[in-house]
């Protein structure tokens, strides 16, 4: 035996650590563990030199533009003591006006992601596609240097200067790093690239150059119409820019909207009108429209030659076959013929294909039609400059026909939502360098990972419409060894002999975009900077040119159940996936999270044999659980995008199913089929619902269009001393010192969009529970949505009510409380003190609006998403009650900056999370005592208002507004719950 | 027999007893000496810091204000401490190799900063803001005792709920007891 191994370590134990020593190492380490922890806090670290904007326990704004989707909202971020902790609006951007969409509050979700690249990692070998292949090639991967990863690429892409056998993909960008990538590829003489955006709106680009010649994505506007017609477009969830739609949708709620599509998605459920039709039908009811315009359309001088014979299209022949009644479509033709300023638009997202192209081609021939001013199209958007699927398909077989050696992806994830024939393609390539991130599933191909900023640590440009240029700056500084995408591309090219200098002007990016800023403009660029961006009115796209004739499908007769993909609402194409907060909102129709589902029609799914819960596979790809659902048209399926990455984080891990995979190039004469099978029994899907029904309690009100003049005034019982009666009241009238802060929730406005929801997670520090425990309504937003809806009803309005604690003057949760951890505030709120709160959880039992959340659990903030929790508010632990404060510690800094620069409060400083992002501008918060505010004028003058449960008394300090609906909306009895509808069993 | 015993120990605990007296006279003069002599002189009881900065100094004998240091007291939530560069503003030029600077200036060159030992600390809960005091005309000293005669900082105050409370009802200062004033 070697004299150096330990002997007689076989002989005596097996284990050569003793229990008791075991005991002794492990009591030192948990004491150094927990000793380690307390010496953390026991410091005060100073900074090495004093930076000139930051005053630690004061926030800074830093203005930059929101990529979480082609929408390009403007955006400012705070910054306390060099983190980023909270993303808003951009109050003077033209798009959002200081509006957040739910998917740019949890931007920093990325910028925080615990899975993010590092480092640069390299693969040594190329993987090589075998069973059990995935596993090796992890192992494969190894950090590197940037030194390293430079000089080795340097060595690959020196060859192949002027050679054109380099290609880029890259996600949509507009402006300086489009220009930088299309400079870099000319010196290696290539002009391959492809601006890939998996969600493409083929069809508008189509339909539009097939019209006007022109492949342009227009932007509508819903301002002045009062007449809209969606035919399938989502415009307040996702489509084009949905905080722009939303924002001119809630100020112009009086003009009619009408939605045809296939299923009541977040829009449909908002319009005033819904029908339904299968996918692919939408065109149908377009062209039976325009067939019952067409008299009124010959007469107009100017399109009147080019509109398409429509002989087949009477409404009366349509109709039956696409299941639509002909005198609704008649009735709706002449609605939208009699307005003075309709608007008619369509885009699927997702599909292309004739289905896709004729619903626009149809829904421009509409508006054409009526001779109305051309608010289809108001702005020209930067989706234009994006790729179709053809494109994308034409640029994956020139890879996999070889003639590139270098596959450059930057930002985009082909490889999660291009067929499996990109993968493969991706594979003949020589070197694959992903610049990105995260390790996406397109990293799987790439030998070098070269890990990117994110878009809030960059420097950049974006220009989302036409005239509307965002700038971009790091709103911190990078967490990680990652360099922004045009810093690798100039390193690169001088890694690769060239010079930077000569051949872009600039050495570093930041230059180069300094240098393209200034150019032409009036202002130094700091100022645009700090502004956010340079906005000019957005300039309309050129008149359109004559259009020319089309020619249209006809209604297939087929029976197979249709597919309906839809881009989701959190996770919109999938990139939100790896944000736990948009894992954690539930779908606004479904109200299933973490998770992917299929939704299918009761009738459907009686013939196919599914129940609720069973997982199915469609086209054996897909597979996840149905969700019953009346809000589709029969014979239709519907999926959302966003889950089933391979690799993308762990917040997607295991998580749902890819229906990319199920966009295949779709048959010329009729929509995509599906076919359902191996059903392999029920599960349970986290589903925040609780009943979809109000079970006769009117919590969700609606007025009458009509009558909404004539109500009476409302019996509010205001939560100020004068709410006080002797008849109804337990405890004496109270008084408040200062403010009774109040709110108001217009549910005419609101659109359900749950911006709101993860504003909240993100300024109150609210813990994600993640699947498990959201399966067993744990959650914890202090603000939810809740959805009512009545299916037996097709014209039943499914309304939505943002609920969050109402701050009641005579709470329930107050006195039951033992510790008195409940408690009054002098300004009327009902404050949940944590340090006194034991858990005995009383509080939550006696409050009838179930907005107390309840920590079962120490949450997880694995790091660094404990670098975005706000410093301003308590981190709750387990076994503490929590709820909505109406942000008091936004409403303590306002105070304080009122009282340093000696002035009262003003109507509108105070704005919780909630209502400073909110879309629609729902919401209205103020100050009840002073009759000057706001809220004190809607809660005296406006007839619509209410509170919810008024009956019991509590005296809520939150009114809500009657949503208003059309005529014989209203059903006189609720309905009860009659069958096994939505998702929670 | 313990009444011999004391028989035995009388003689020697009457003079005991006269030597006590000396002994307590001794002690008490004692005790006012050093009385008077700590008035003069800094306190030292504090937690050792990283570099022995001494508050008597800078703020005693050199009588540099408070805000020269802690310049985010009167705009921020939290004091703040100074940079490191503020630090060698002065100590570039004055007393620049004095032994026990050493330290700082290690610390600007490697660019890791000081790491100060805290002192005062405030439970997570509690949400204290001092532009809010110190605007209301409330001294530093009325938490953080005499510091211009200490030489490293000793907790004066522990900052307690009943400290916080106790002045919060005092009438002249018109502050709130409301929870929502300092938890959230």
């Amino acid at each position: 035996m070697p004299d150096d191994l330990p002997h007689d370590a076989e002989e005596d134990e097996p284990f050569t650590v003793s229990r008791r020593d075991w005991l002794h190492r492990m009591a030192g380490v948990s004491a150094g563990i927990g000793l380690a922890a307390a010496a953390r806090h026991r410091k005060l670290v100073p900074f090495l030199s004093p930076s000139a904007d930051v005053v630690p326990g004061v926030s800074q704004w830093y203005a930059t533009s929101c990529r979480e989707c082609p929408a390009g909202c403007g955006m400012i971020v705070r910054n306390r003591e060099g983190r980023a902790v909270k993303c808003e609006g951009n109050p003077d951007h033209p798009i959002n006006r200081g509006r957040l969409c739910a998917r740019g509050q949890a931007a920093l979700q990325g910028l925080y992601d615990p899975d993010r690249l590092r480092g640069p990692l390299h693969r040594l070998e190329r993987p090589r596609m075998k069973a059990r292949a995935r596993r090796v090639e992890l192992q494969e991967l190894e950090p590197a240097t940037w030194e390293a990863a430079l000089a080795g690429l340097g060595e690959v892409l020196a060859p192949l200067r002027a050679t054109g056998r380099v290609a880029v993909i890259f996600d949509l960008q507009t402006g300086s790093l489009a220009a930088l990538i299309r400079r870099w590829l000319e010196l290696f003489g290539s002009d391959r690239y492809l601006v890939y955006e998996p969600l493409s709106y083929d069809g508008i680009r189509e339909a539009n150059r097939l019209l006007f010649r022109q492949p342009i994505i227009p932007v509508p506007s819903l301002e002045k119409a009062d007449f809209i017609l969606s035919f399938g477009a989502d415009f307040l969830e996702t489509w084009i820019s949905p905080v722009q739609f939303t924002r001119q949708f809630a100020e112009n709620r009086s003009a009619r909207s009408v939605y045809v599509g296939p299923r009541v998605s977040l829009t449909a459920a908002n319009a005033h009108e819904r029908i339904l039709v299968r996918p692919g039908d939408e065109r149908f009811v377009a062209l039976a429209m325009l067939h019952e315009l067409q008299g009124r359309a010959r007469q107009r001088a100017a399109h009147g030659a080019a509109i398409p014979d429509l002989g087949d299209y009477s409404p009366d022949r349509i109709g039956p076959q696409i299941g639509v009644a002909a005198e609704t479509l008649l009735r709706l033709a002449r609605a939208f013929g009699d307005a003075a300023s309709p608007v008619s638009f369509a885009g699927d997202p997702f599909a292309s294909g004739p289905r896709a192209v004729e619903a626009v081609l149809a829904a421009n021939w509409l508006n054409l039609s009526v001779g109305a001013p051309p608010r289809w199209a108001e702005g020209l958007h930067a989706l234009s400059e994006a790729a179709s699927q053809a494109e994308a398909a034409a640029f994956t077989e020139a890879v996999a026909a070889g003639g590139v050696d270098a596959l450059l992806v930057i930002g985009a994830d082909p490889a999660f939502s291009l067929p499996a024939t990109f993968q493969e393609a991706a594979r003949a390539v020589k070197h694959v360098v992903s610049l990105s991130a995260f390790a996406d599933n397109t990293s799987e191909t790439a030998a070098w990972l070269l890990p990117t900023n994110t878009p809030l640590e960059s420097w950049g440009d974006y220009e989302p419409q036409a005239g509307v240029l965002n700038t971009m700056q790091p709103v911190m500084g990078p967490l990680y060894d990652t360099r922004s995408a045009g810093d690798v591309l100039l390193a690169l090219a001088r890694a690769a002999g060239l010079d930077p200098q000569r051949e872009f002007g600039a050495v570093t990016y930041r230059e180069y975009l300094a240098s393209r800023w200034r150019d032409g403009a009036d202002e130094p660029h700091e100022v645009a900077l700090q502004r956010g961006g340079r906005w000019a009115t957005p300039a309309p796209p050129s008149p359109p040119p004559q259009p020319r004739g089309t020619r249209f499908g006809r209604p297939a007769g087929d029976d197979a159940p249709r597919l309906h993909v839809y881009p989701s609402l959190s996770l919109f194409d999938g990139r939100g996936a790896n944000k736990r907060w948009l894992q954690e909102l539930p779908d606004p129709i479904t109200k299933v999270a973490w998770s992917s589902w299929i939704e299918v029609h009761p009738h459907d799914a009686a013939r196919l044999g599914v129940g609720p819960g069973d997982t199915v596979a469609l086209d054996s790809h897909y597979v996840a659980p149905v969700v019953l659902s009346q809000g589709l048209a029969p014979g239709t399926v519907a999926v959302p995008l966003g889950h089933g990455h391979l690799r993308y984080g762990r917040y997607d891990h295991g998580l749902g199913a890819n229906p990319y995979h199920l966009r295949l190039p779709e048959p010329r004469d009729r929509p995509q089929a599906v076919q359902v099978a191996n059903n392999s029994g029920p599960v349970a899907l986290p589903c925040a619902d609780g009943s979809p029904y109000q079970h006769g309690r009117d919590i969700a009100r609606v007025v009458r269009a009509s009558e909404v003049a004539g109500l009476p005034r409302p019996e509010l019982r205001l939560p100020l001393p004068e709410g006080y009666t002797r008849e109804g009241d337990m405890y004496p009238p109270h008084g408040h010192a200062d403010h009774r802060w109040a709110m108001a929730v217009d549910l005419n406005r609101c659109t359900g969009c749950g911006a709101c929801v993860v504003a909240c997670y993100a300024e109150n520090n609210v813990g994600v529970v993640g699947p498990e425990q959201f399966a067993k309504h744990r959650m914890m937003a202090w603000i939810r949505i809740d959805r009512y809806y009545d299916w037996s009803d097709p014209s039943a309005p499914v309304l939505f009510l943002p609920l969050m604690c109402q701050q009641c003057d005579a709470a329930p949760c107050e006195p039951v409380c033992p510790v008195f951890a409940a408690a009054h505030s002098e300004e009327g709120l009902n404050m949940q003190v944590y340090n006194r709160c034991i858990g005995t959880r009383y509080c939550a039992n006696n409050c009838p609006y179930k907005v107390r959340r309840f920590n079962w659990f120490d949450w997880e903030w694995p790091e660094p998403l404990n670098w975005q929790a706000n410093p301003d508010v308590t981190v709750r632990s387990r076994g503490v009650m929590e709820k909505c404060t109406f942000c008091i510690q936004r409403i303590r800094e306002a105070e304080r900056r009122a009282k340093r620069e000696n002035r009262p409060l003003r109507d509108g400083e105070v704005q919780p999370a909630c209502v400073q992002t909110c879309p629609a501008e729902a919401l209205v918060f103020g100050d009840l005592m002073d009759p000057t505010t706001r809220i004190a004028r809607i809660v005296a003058e406006d007839k619509r208002a209410y509170q919810l449960l008024d009956h019991l008394n509590t005296k809520p300090a939150v009114f809500y507004l009657k949503r208003i609906v059309d005529e014989g909306q209203i059903r006189d009895r609720p309905q009860f719950w009659t069958s096994k509808i939505g998702a929670c069993p | 027999m313990p009444s011999e015993r004391l028989d035995i120990l009388r003689p020697i605990l009457s003079r005991a007893r006269s030597l006590q007296g000396a002994v307590a006279w001794g002690v008490v003069l004692g005790l006012l000496a050093l009385t008077g002599l700590m008035a003069l002189h800094p306190y030292t009881a504090g937690p050792r810091q990283p570099i022995p900065f001494s508050h008597y100094r800078h703020a005693g004998i050199r009588q540099i204000s408070c805000f020269f240091c802690h310049d985010g007291a009167d705009r921020s939530p939290t004091a703040g401490m100074p940079p490191i560069a503020k630090c060698l503003l002065c100590h570039n030029r004055i007393a620049p190799h004095f032994a026990p600077l050493s330290k700082l200036h290690a610390s600007w060159e490697s660019g890791k900063p000081v790491e100060w030992v805290r002192v005062y600390r405030l439970a997570d809960f509690v949400y204290f803001n001092h532009e809010a005091h110190l605007s209301k005309g409330i001294d530093c000293g009325t938490c953080h005792g005499d510091v211009k005669r200490m030489n490293r900082i000793v907790l004066n105050q522990r900052l307690t709920m009943a400290f916080c409370v106790d002045c919060h009802k005092q009438p002249a200062y018109k502050a709130s007891v409301d929870c929502y004033r300092c938890h959230r």
